[in-house]
């Protein structure tokens, strides 16, 4: 249920517009919220630690809203420390010394609600009868991959999904229009990437389209592996098992290498993965909606030079991406006191979809965002939505991070050692069998 | 008359009967003194080396027994943890990758390094500047090391520029799987290679001139003092450079991390990311400490090998 199914943006477009009336707390919440009907809140002093993995944007906005919160509340002190890493979080669980209140990504997430180490979310905190209640406040299919059983772990504080960033200028300069010749499938992309690819002599010195081999954990390679089997018509994993060795699989590894141009000359980094788009090394892209802030803050001269469609598919006709999300979660060995503070402070937090989308267009995936004015003025909404709408979520597993490694070695495999793609797809099921066995 | 500072030892403490009176009597002693002040000076070092090595260790050895995932309390499950190892094909593959890295790095730093001692020891114009200059390398921090090679890997990098300078064709440094590990060889030498010099060059200048001379009055110069009178003479400081530098080049970590994360394929995936990975990455703490124990011992076995081939050359 969880997995089925995907929601068409016409049917979001009117289930937001009609939950969006009645569902007040996704849009223009006031500054000062109260803690939701019900949820009473400790008089005495608290003190809550709370650990953000953001950058610099994020904790900005981030540190405004908890000092709001703390002023609304003078017995609640937060300590609010960003740029954490999962490593830090995961060595503090281990220690006993993790704070109440952490981030932590969907791929993560499992791992911790299957150790009990994150509490369930009560829905009492958001005025809610029952967690189903919660769960309708978001858009379809988004708390999946942060629900297990009837429980709900988290709330996003960012839920993307990919889309296709396009260059105007190099766009233009090759005589494209890039919304007009914005590319729907791979085969496009493939295509452009003839036109758009640019070389001095051996030299390339622009690319039309790369993916991302950046990051030791593989995520972005998994990321990818993924869009490209659900667009196939396949899954990851189904049930904790892999089912990526199927025909579906085998799709996305031939598409993954048509598109390859040349994967060793970029500049990415792991911290800084869209350098190579954001210099105009790269004509296009694939990104969430907050990285259009993010690319014109490496390249100021991006501001108004890149559109935004859709990602491109296999077969358009049955779109799929990938829908993943960071979320706020409460450590459930913290005090009941701590627990029912750090609860009301994530409600208030994330009852202000308006804030984030309009200061670091971050998305938290709830109805009543696509309501709000700061939305529908928001260039490229119509990618964005449509994008998050076909989206699923990423292969459940508790091995989550095994599975990206295997991933990212498997396509090196393929598209860096020209090894056989059937035979990749079998070694690293062998793979991911021996780490869930382990 | 007792010298000043020499110190009383027990025999000269006069006899009491009945044992506990006379270790009262000894503990007032300036022997028990002497080395009470000396237990108390060394205390800081064991303190550190007991809850920073030795403790750490101990536990590494009891979680290696168990399986770990860090988020819930440790089962003990025996030896599998070792069997998983060694049933492991990406272990292997680690454990492979690192004897590549660290034969190919240290074969080539012992030479090199003992080559580039020798030149700076020999009278030269602006020695201690050009030592200087070649030392630099050695005291980079290991980020900025590794933020240097990813750009002179780069495929337009300054190592294919001079690769193209002298008519050969450009390596991929970082994506081809045959390429990347003599690569990390390449930048290994450069960081480590000023390091050993200068371990080289001070056994080199602790050689008495004594013995040229000597040697020279017998008729041997050159390449003859060299293997006669310098190799020799040597010996303890190659045996140094030798076993710190398996242990250093062992351990290797940061730039690998840095630079390829392990890939491409896993080319680069030395033990010591295979157990950072295993351990922090897929939260399976025993089978981390249990390739860390491997680590431990086959670095331990390599240096006792070492020290024992190297006792028997002595005496022979």
């Amino acid at each position: 249920m969880m997995w089925c199914g995907r929601v068409v943006l016409g049917t979001i477009a009117v289930v937001a517009m009609c939950l969006g009336l009645s569902a007040p707390r996704s849009a223009g919440i006031p500054a000062a919220t109260a803690a939701a009907g019900g949820w009473a809140l400790p008089t005495e002093p608290v003190t809550l630690n709370e650990w953000d993995g953001g950058d610099g944007t994020k904790s900005a906005l981030l540190e405004e809203l908890i000092a709001q919160y703390e002023k609304i509340h003078p017995n609640v002190t937060v300590k609010f420390e960003t740029d954490v890493k999962s490593l830090k979080v995961a060595a503090a669980i281990a220690a006993g010394t993790a704070p109440e209140i952490f981030e932590a990504s969907d791929a993560n997430l499992q791992k911790y609600i299957a150790a009990k180490v994150v509490e369930p979310l009560p829905a009492a905190a958001w005025g809610q009868p029952s967690v189903d209640g919660v769960v309708a406040l978001y858009l379809p299919h988004v708390l999946d991959a942060i629900t297990s059983g009837h429980s709900l772990y988290a709330v996003p504080d960012q839920l993307n999904a990919h889309s296709l960033y396009i260059n105007n200028r190099v766009f233009r300069a090759a005589g494209l229009d890039p919304v007009k010749d914005a590319p729907k499938t791979w085969d496009d992309i493939a295509r452009l990437n003839k036109v758009l690819t640019k070389k001095q002599g051996d030299r390339v010195t622009q690319k039309g389209f790369e993916m991302r081999y950046v990051c030791d954990d593989g995520h972005w390679q998994a990321h990818i592996f993924h869009i490209l089997v659900y667009q196939a018509g396949g899954e990851v994993i189904k049930d904790g098992k892999p089912v990526f060795n199927s025909e579906a699989g085998l799709r996305a590894l031939t598409t993954w290498k048509s598109l390859v141009v040349a994967p060793g000359v970029t500049n990415n980094t792991c911290s800084s993965p869209y350098q190579d788009f954001a210099v105009e090394q790269d004509a296009m892209t694939f990104a969430g909606p907050h990285v259009g802030k993010i690319v014109e803050r490496i390249n100021p001269a991006m501001q108004g030079n890149y559109t935004v469609v859709p990602l491109p598919q296999l077969r358009p006709d049955r779109p799929a991406t990938l829908i993943y999300s960071f979320n706020w979660t409460v450590n459930a060995r913290a005090s009941a006191a701590q627990k029912r503070v750090a609860w009301d402070l994530i409600h208030f937090l994330s009852s202000k979809p308006d804030l984030w989308w309009q200061r670091i267009q971050f998305l938290q995936g709830t109805k009543g965002w696509l309501t709000m004015p700061a939305a529908r003025n928001t260039p490229f909404m119509s990618a964005f939505t449509h994008d998050l709408s076909v989206g699923k979520p990423l292969g459940r597993t508790t091995y989550y991070a095994d599975l990206q490694s295997i991933i990212a070695r498997m396509v090196d495999r393929v598209v860096l050692k020209d090894a056989d793609p059937k035979s990749s797809l079998a070694e690293a099921t062998d793979e991911f069998n021996r780490a869930s066995a382990k | 008359m007792r010298m000043m500072g020499a110190r009383t030892t027990p025999a000269e403490l006069p006899v009491k009967p009945g044992a506990p009176v006379r270790a009262r009597a000894w503990l007032r002693s300036a022997e028990a003194r002497h080395q009470a002040w000396g237990y108390l000076f060394l205390a800081p070092m064991f303190v550190l080396l007991i809850v920073f090595k030795f403790i750490p260790m101990v536990q590494a050895f009891y979680l290696s027994l168990t399986s770990y995932d860090l988020l819930s309390p440790p089962k003990f499950v025996g030896l599998r943890n070792f069997v998983t190892l060694l049933e492991d094909p990406l272990f292997h593959q680690s454990v492979r990758v690192t004897a590549y890295y660290v034969f190919g790095t240290c074969v080539l730093i012992w030479f090199l390094a003992l080559g580039m001692a020798l030149i700076f020891n020999a009278p030269l114009p602006a020695k201690n500047t050009l030592r200087t200059i070649y030392f630099l390398p050695a005291i980079v921090p290991v980020v900025v090391y590794a933020i240097i090679w990813l750009f002179l890997f780069h495929p337009y990098g300054l190592l294919n520029v001079a690769l193209h300078a002298i008519g050969l064709p450009a390596i991929q440094w970082l994506t081809d799987t045959r390429a990347v590990l003599p690569g990390f060889i390449l930048a290994g030498l450069w960081r480590f290679v000023p390091y050993f010099m200068i371990i080289y060059l001070a056994g080199l200048q602790n050689i008495p001139h004594e013995y040229y001379e000597a040697a020279a009055i017998d008729g041997a110069a050159g390449a003859q003092a060299f293997r006669f009178v310098t190799l020799p003479l040597l010996r303890p400081t190659i045996l140094l450079v030798v076993v710190v530098s398996i242990i250093l080049m062992s351990k290797v970590f940061t730039n690998v991390l840095i630079i390829t994360g392990g890939g491409p394929d896993g080319a680069t995936r030395v033990l010591s990311l295979f157990i950072y990975q295993t351990g922090f990455q897929f939260f399976k703490m025993g089978l981390a400490s249990a390739a860390s124990i491997f680590l431990l011992f086959g670095t331990m076995t390599f240096t006792l090998l070492q020290l024992r081939l190297f006792r028997e050359d002595a005496r022979g």
